[in-house]
């Protein structure tokens, strides 16, 4: 066996780097932006500026919240924090975008 | 742990990169293109406006031509009258809009506008349409011009899965720079370390970082303004109209948006929009786009004129009373949100596409939009050389080289689709009901077939010299072509003072002139020695510091 088919044979031997990987590419893609498109629309409920303010905000802090909420449902070690917190954000936001409309 | 960290991040960067590298290539390489979408590729695409500048339209000719069309029109028509001019934007002719409310059958008030487009040279009536605003817009010639900013907004794929796609485009870029920036700690070694001529390998990740580190910020400022841009109209701001203003989309719209509606006084004013015309020419504005009088005949009656940045970096409307002349405000955009996000929001496009500050900013902008397609094409490339020749990989070597010349044939076909979209737009200008289709049938065939060439040849080095010298081939017949076809060759277009025809033909023979150079210099087949020598390398390289970067 040649020496880089060696090297292959052997990274493919170590522990993954990313454990639970169907579930992360989940949290990572539809998770990440579904909590990220809720917590935009949720936050001018609870921010404290103008009013317009409080809807440009989150519209421009979007990119950097989608940013923030992907990297850390890849780079976790814990997959079930990674759910809590996606859910947290997106079932609170939901939560406080239907008490707001109803 | 650190080392840990980053190898997870290495990971993440490069099967970031692998899976979205052709998609950002494509949306990149048309950005840098579409920056010369309004006005030079209208201009090169429509010998009506070749002579045109937008000083030439007589002010009183306009205003006669607007009160003609009122009489005739009647009061119904006169809420809101446009006036758009040619070249500037994404209009050949100089066009009029009247604007009025309706009622359909189930007692609904409905938009109806009746669009008169007149020669820019003649004032001659050249079109008449009518109906929605929606169905206005489809009625709309289409040119190269409006091909290739439509194809870069959302690929040609409609609202809103096409603004969707590049929007989350801009969101992986924006998790590639971050990552990319993490993993590599030298970023000052970095800038100045370029070694072309030692091996295949270092000539890639060499140039992706030189690329990376150079632009940097500006791919940072691409990524986030295009994930706003991609996000905003479909999702961010339904969204924000769902919560805020009970759904009410229409509401947002005009909190948002600057409080241009006059009061009416009822009473008879003067009308003398061809003083505002004057007076927005002989300003020190941006150039100017469009104008609107609202309130027709009213004392009260203002008229908006919508220009490009001037001096500053964001478009102004700017606000007159239509019987004296006289400037009342100005207004931006989002200016009514003010504070912080008003400013991002209103920076947001011109920061995307590089409207301000002239023609040198766009040349910055499509040099550095080039920038980030190569940044992605070169990621690719290491992908492909790392599992190909590299310790990585779980494919065999052939079929890594099927998805490098697959990656290949998509990026370099892309080129000689946007180059052969010149070759559409000059030969079936006469029919412009057509011209559209004819534009997305060369684009999208060229593309097509260039993609299926470098498929099915025997090796990715082959692919890439033939789609070169295709590429050149291409972009030194455009100006002849276009002198066939036209008249207007680069010789009188120099000395006819058509610089900006003269300019894009005179880009496209020096890049075919570049790109034959580059033809003959690519090598057909990958160097033997070189890929020992890379063998080597890569054992050498694995020795010193483990597997990676």
């Amino acid at each position: 066996m040649s020496s880089t088919a060696l090297r292959k044979t052997q990274i493919h031997q170590r522990s993954p780097l990313f454990s639970s990987p169907i579930s992360r590419c989940l949290a990572a893609t539809l998770g990440a932006l579904l909590a990220s498109v809720l917590t935009t629309a949720g936050m001018p409920v609870y921010l404290p500026f103008a009013q317009l303010e409080n809807i440009g905000i989150p519209i421009v802090l979007f990119p950097v919240t989608w940013l923030v909420l992907f990297l850390y449902s890849v780079m976790s070690e814990s997959m079930w924090r990674v759910w809590l917190l996606l859910a947290i954000l997106t079932l609170g936001h939901a939560a406080l975008i239907f008490h707001t409309l109803s | 742990m650190r080392n840990h960290t980053t190898r997870k991040l290495y990971l993440l960067h490069s099967w970031l990169g692998a899976l979205t590298a052709v998609l950002l290539f494509v949306v990149a390489f048309s950005g840098a293109v579409a920056v010369f979408g309004a006005p030079e590729l209208k201009i090169w695409s429509s010998p009506v406006i070749h002579q045109y500048d937008d000083g030439e339209i007589d002010s009183r000719a306009i205003e006669r031509l607007m009160k003609e069309h009122a009489a005739a029109l009647g009061p119904d028509y006169l809420r809101s009258i446009g006036v758009i001019f040619p070249g500037n934007r994404r209009k050949e002719n100089l066009v009029l809009t009247f604007e009025a409310d309706i009622q359909t059958e189930s007692g609904r008030t409905r938009k109806h506008v009746i669009h008169f487009e007149h020669h820019p040279k003649t004032l001659e009536l050249v079109r008449r349409i009518e109906g929605s605003p929606g169905e206005i817009y489809e009625q709309r010639h289409r040119d190269l011009s409006d091909f290739v900013i439509n194809f870069h907004a959302d690929l040609h794929l409609g609202e809103p899965w096409g603004l969707i796609v590049t929007g989350v485009l801009g969101l992986t870029l924006f998790a590639s720079i971050a990552t990319g920036v993490a993993i590599h700690r030298k970023i000052l070694r970095e800038l100045f370390t370029f070694r072309p001529l030692r091996s295949l390998r270092l000539l890639w990740t060499d140039s992706h970082k030189v690329l990376g580190v150079w632009g940097l910020l500006f791919h940072s400022v691409i990524a986030f303004s295009g994930a706003y841009l991609g996000f905003a109209a479909v999702t961010l701001v339904p969204a924000a109209a769902f919560v805020s203003f009970a759904g009410d989309r229409q509401a947002l719209v005009e909190a948002v948006l600057p409080d241009i509606e006059p009061e009416l006084s009822g009473e008879n004013g003067a009308l003398n929009f061809a003083g505002v015309l004057d007076t927005v020419r002989a300003s020190d504005a941006g150039k100017l786009v469009s104008m609107s009088l609202v309130g027709w005949r009213d004392s009260n009656a203002i008229v908006i004129a919508n220009t490009l940045p001037g001096r500053g970096m964001v478009p102004t409307m700017l606000e007159y009373r239509a019987a004296t002349a006289q400037h009342t405000a100005s207004h931006t955009t989002y200016g009514r949100t003010g504070g912080f996000s008003g400013t991002v929001l209103d920076l947001m496009r011109p920061l995307h596409f590089g409207h301000f500050g002239g023609v040198l900013v766009k040349g910055l902008w499509a040099v550095l939009g080039i920038g980030t397609s190569l940044l992605a094409f070169s990621g690719m490339m290491i992908w492909i050389e790392r599992r190909a020749y590299g310790p990585e990989g779980k494919l065999s070597v052939a079929q890594y080289h099927l998805i490098g010349r697959i990656s290949i044939g998509l990026c370099m076909g892309l080129v000689v689709g946007f180059i052969s979209l010149f070759y559409a737009q000059r030969l079936f200008a006469d029919w412009p009901e057509s011209l559209g289709f004819w534009l997305g049938a060369f684009f999208f065939g060229s593309w097509s077939l260039a993609a299926l060439w470098a498929a099915l040849r025997d090796n990715e080095y082959r692919a890439a010299r033939e789609l070169t010298g295709a590429a050149a081939l291409l972009c030194l017949g455009v100006p002849l072509v276009s002198g066939m076809a036209t008249g207007h060759h680069l010789l009188n277009a120099l000395t006819g003072k058509h610089y900006t025809v003269a300019a894009i033909d005179l880009f496209l023979f020096s890049t075919g002139s570049l790109l034959s150079y580059l033809t003959y210099r690519l090598p057909d087949a990958r160097p033997q020695r070189s890929r020992r020598a890379q063998r080597e390398q890569w054992q050498l390289g694995i020795q010193k510091a483990g597997d990676l970067p």
